[in-house]
């Protein structure tokens, strides 16, 4: 069996599974300042009644990383950039504390600019000086050619033992995008000594419940990861709620073809797309407070209207949103909101009609209008958003740039078929949302814990981006760590084998289906004579859901 | 912490990576792989402000308003050709359309290699994209628009300036290294545009070796003074990139800094790529020196690998030949409405003259003659005969009638495309009527 929990922030939700059946299934309210508590509470709960031999592993889908970098809870830690030549490396000084060293890497990974020793050393003592003990090392091109973050990681840790933590750059993230790669590297590394803190706390409280099973961390990009990989890249975990959502709808729906995913919270409605069954990623990385990422995540767009959207008269024109006032009346809120306008039209089984159209009646009177009327309003205003948004998504993914003329003759274009609906007035409101957009829908059940169901049957997922220069003799896997030498016959096909070969590993599991992403191969031609081969190739264990047994 | 530019920029970047001219050919598909690298790394599609587009597919309609093919533009034109114009076409229309503040396209082939009339592929270039953008929007926006090209390819635009030679308003500077060293061999200052466009056609050619300092003496005391007194709705930047320092198939010296500083002063609405070969020391630098300049944002930090700040220097002999030239072409802009066009031109009805163009990538070589209308009432109807060779097509006539062509020149137009239809000389006729946006043909 199963263990799922998805950590919100007013609400910790637990799932049991078994096979993709919820056994058992919880709600708690999360304690901010105790998330590892709140987490086995929850757990307890669930195995209550359980030999815990028959649970087979726990996922969590925490806010923590997320909290910690919106309160800018975090320490300090110094950025040591090795920008070499392009944009303004002060654009993307991210730490109070960075320093700019010389040296650099281009394109092709060829080393163009020496580190100066002695200028490094200096800036280092500097950073000791003001008391820090953390350095993250980011270089650009360090992807294509790690050899300086790895030289400026030996000196500083010969020179420098007060330093007790070094990352590098190239082994957060393996694609191109300097200032996305050092805010995700920077990132990764001011939570990373509370995200141990906080798993440990974790694993001990489940060791005491004498539940030790495997635990996995849902990241963004809808996939799990062992906690081995947690302690190094916390920052994956970033955004897993609207991934949690997702992958429960995925699990819960009957989703295929092209299918627009709508999960209606109370401040907001979450959008997200499925194409031929498999949810979409976001194209580039995630942002997060403002930081541009390059972590993967799920494609997930928010919209500020959602069923405890405040409803108000303005100037004599209706508006809803994005205020929230507390809860709908009709479940003994004080304001009206949208969900009261669907229980004013006895769309809502559990909430009081006669407490909806009381708070409508002073807005219809407003706008000479009968209660039903507003009512009716108030929904087509909250589908025509939907609607508009929807629009504009389509719009943005469908002319997403392409660089070859194959793809921009024959790109298709993503068209919806179908609507999966959850959150607390999906019921309601879907049907009318399908109806407006044309299109079918579906309701899965159990729709108040999915986001624990989605966590709980997610599958690890993992990535990773092989770059060969056969001119060079050279081919590397950055985020695994690879880097050797091949010949001047390796080609595109040598270069899928290998990437797969090296994530099937990492993986560590019967079988893993591999997708190959990106498969590019570019002849280098040097006076008239091919010289050599540029490759690059991405894969993935894409996201998915378990059958478990 | 996002950083923001301060104009909006649209920008069109379609390496076409799966297109070559040949596979060694310059034109081929690793030709952008290493800018599309740097553009990459450097984040620069994350600035607020910088927005990717794709290109749009141009039409053979789109083709035929600036072009007369021979045979067709079916014959002559593929795929590639109509998303590279149509690279252009989009770039236009998000600058008139006000999406942004200008826009710059990153696109291949270039164009400015290609006539009027097109045999084939001449340059690396078959047909004119920013011509083709140019006269889309005019048919758009209308024909009145006034447009100011400033080719900065190291070769001469001799296409774009052959297609506007006769256009008042289109203005056309083109600045490259010295026809007398390199290909296609033109573009020397008495070059200087027909009798109904005379100093709108305006050639600074630069000694080889000139660098950074020889192209900003032109931009500051012959461009840029000569953009003020046109006041153009539009300014163009065809942006070749093959005069760096490091380019394989020129002798200039400009650096990446020259560059971006050059589109910092001329400020233009559009930016279109042409030529640039050194595709792994200069393209994915001086590109990113382009955008940046262009989005308004410090460039400053871009360098060449083997950057060395004596690049800028060069001889007191560039630097006087430059000023020589300079000076000449300033006083004939200043005096170009007091110099008697009839004398100068020295024709009674029409003004003649012929050319051979050579289709270097193609091997063709095309003999034209050419009558051009000396009206006082419009720019002139064009005609022009024209013999390809080797070619399975025969001497055709073309005929063209400008934007405000009077009620005469059309007159005498469709007299002579009957008359050649009919004759025997002629395998093909073609009339081109910029008015009526339409290309009309017939053959033997
Ligand atoms: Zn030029
Ligand atoms: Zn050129
Ligand atoms: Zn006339």
């Amino acid at each position: 069996m199963l263990l799922g929990i998805d950590i919100g922030g007013t609400h910790t939700d637990g799932v049991l599974l078994e096979g993709s059946e919820v056994v058992k299934a919880n709600k708690l309210p999360t304690d901010k300042n105790n998330l590892a508590e709140t987490i086995l509470t929850s757990c307890q709960r669930l195995i209550a009644d359980l030999d815990n031999e028959q649970v087979e592993r726990v996922v969590l889908s925490t806010t923590l990383v997320t909290n910690l970098i919106m309160q800018e809870e975090f320490e300090e830690v110094g950025l040591v950039l090795i920008p070499g030549t392009g944009l303004n490396p002060a654009w993307y000084s991210y730490s109070p504390v960075s320093k700019i060293i010389g040296g650099a890497v281009d394109h092709r990974g060829r080393e163009i600019e020496q580190i100066d020793q002695q200028e490094l050393k200096e800036k280092v003592a500097d950073l000791v000086a003001e008391g820090i003990d953390k350095i993250s090392i980011c270089g650009k091109f360090a992807t294509r050619n790690p050899q300086q973050e790895l030289e400026v990681k030996e000196i500083i840790k010969e020179e420098f033992p007060e330093i007790e933590n070094i990352v590098l750059s190239h082994e957060v993230v393996g694609q191109l995008n300097y200032p996305r790669r050092v805010a995700t590297t920077y990132l990764n590394s001011i939570v990373q000594k509370r995200y141990i803190n906080f798993v440990d706390a974790i694993k001990e409280g489940l060791d005491k419940l004498d539940l030790t099973v495997p635990v996995y961390i849902l990241k963004a990009d809808g996939g799990t990861m062992p906690l081995k990989d947690a302690y190094q890249l916390p920052i994956e975990s970033i955004n897993s709620g609207p991934a949690a959502s997702i992958m429960g709808m995925l699990a819960t729906g009957e989703i295929d073809e092209v299918t627009v995913g709508v999960d209606i919270g109370g401040t907001t409605t979450d959008i997200s797309l499925f194409v031929d069954g498999e949810p979409l990623f976001e194209p580039e990385g995630m942002e997060l407070a403002g930081y541009q990422t390059l972590v993967k995540g799920l494609y997930n767009q928010s919209l500020a209207c959602g069923g405890d959207s405040l409803v108000k008269v303005e100037g004599g024109e209706l508006n809803v949103g994005p205020e929230r006032k507390g809860v709908a009346a009709c479940y003994g809120g004080s304001a009206p909101t949208v969900t009261d306008a669907l229980a004013s039209l006895g769309l809502i089984e559990d909430g009081e009609q006669k407490r909806a159209e009381d708070a409508l009646k002073p807005l219809a009177n407003s706008l000479d209008l009968e209660v039903v009327e507003l009512a009716e309003q108030v929904i087509q205003y909250y589908v025509t958003e939907v609607k508009n948004k929807l629009e504009e998504i389509l719009a943005e993914l469908n002319n997403r740039p392409v660089y070859t003329i194959n793809q921009l003759l024959t790109e298709t274009k993503i068209e919806p078929q179908q609507l999966v609906g959850i959150g607390g007035p999906a019921q309601a409101l879907i049907p009318k949302l399908a109806e407006a957009l044309d299109l079918e829908f579906v309701l899965p059940e159990q729709s108040g814990v999915v986001n624990a169901i989605g966590a709980g049957l997610a599958k690890v997922t993992k990535d990773c981006t092989l770059y060969a220069d056969t001119e060079q003799g050279y081919c590397n896997i950055s985020e695994l760590g690879i880097k050797k030498k091949v010949t001047q016959d390796f080609n595109l096909e040598d270069a899928k084998q290998e990437v797969k070969k090296n994530l099937q590993e990492e993986l560590a599991e019967q079988d893993p289906e591999i997708e190959i992403t990106t498969a590019e191969s570019f002849n280098l031609v040097r006076g008239f004579r091919t010289t050599g081969r540029i490759i690059e190739v991405a894969a993935q264990r894409k996201p998915g859901i378990v059958k478990s047994s | 912490m996002k950083v923001k530019a301060k104009n909006k920029l649209g920008l069109i970047f379609f390496p076409a990576f799966d297109w070559a001219i040949s596979p060694s050919h310059p034109e081929r598909e690793e030709r952008l792989l290493y800018t599309k690298d740097q553009v990459l790394e450097e984040g620069l599609l994350d600035i607020e402000g910088i927005k990717e587009y794709n290109p749009i597919v141009a039409q053979l309609k789109d083709v035929n308003r600036t072009h007369i093919c021979i045979p067709d533009a079916e014959e002559i034109v593929s795929k590639p050709h109509l998303i590279s114009a149509g690279g252009a076409i989009k770039a236009g229309e998000l600058v008139m359309e006000g999406e942004v503040d200008s826009a710059f396209a990153i696109i291949r082939p270039p164009g400015h290699h290609a006539f009027q009339i097109v045999h084939g592929a001449r340059g690396f270039c078959t047909i004119n994209n920013e011509a083709i953008m140019v006269d889309y929007l005019r048919q758009k926006y209308g024909s009145e628009l006034k447009i100011a090209f400033v080719d900065t390819d190291a070769h001469h635009a001799d296409g774009t300036q052959n297609i506007y030679y006769n256009d008042p308003n289109v203005l056309h500077i083109s600045i490259h290294q010295d026809g007398r060293t390199l290909f296609p061999g033109t573009g020397s200052v008495d070059e200087l545009g027909g009798p109904g466009a005379f100093a709108k056609t305006i050639n600074l050619p630069l000694p080889p070796n000139t660098t950074d300092q020889g192209l900003h003496y032109a931009l500051d005391n012959l461009i840029l003074p000569i953009l003020d007194d046109f006041e153009p709705d539009l300014v163009i930047n065809a942006a070749g990139q093959d005069n760096h320092y490091s380019d394989p198939l020129t002798q200039m010296r400009i650096t990446a800094q020259g560059y971006a500083e050059l589109n910092e002063k001329l400020n233009p609405d559009l930016a279109i790529l042409q030529g640039g070969y050194s595709i792994e020391s200069a393209l994915p630098y001086v590109n990113v020196g382009i955008i940046l300049a262009m989005a308004g944002l410090d460039y400053s930090y871009i360098k060449e690998p083997d950057y060395d700040p004596q690049i800028t220097e060069q001889s007191t002999q560039i630097s006087e030949d430059i000023k020589e030239n300079v000076d000449y072409l300033l006083e004939i802009w200043q005096k170009r409405d007091q110099i008697d066009l009839q004398e100068r031109f020295a024709g009674e009805e029409y003004y003649t003259t012929q050319r051979s163009v050579f289709y270097d990538t193609a091997q063709i070589r095309e003999e034209q003659q050419l009558k051009i209308r000396l009206c006082t009432d419009c720019s002139g109807v064009m005609m022009i005969e024209s013999q390809a060779l080797p070619s399975s097509v025969g001497p055709a006539k073309v005929i063209i009638l400008p934007y405000q062509c009077c009620d005469e020149c059309r007159e005498i137009g469709y007299q002579e495309y009957e008359a050649a239809k009919n004759d025997s000389q002629f395998v093909s006729a073609y009339l081109q009527d910029k008015d009526n946006d339409q290309l009309i043909s017939s053959s033997k």
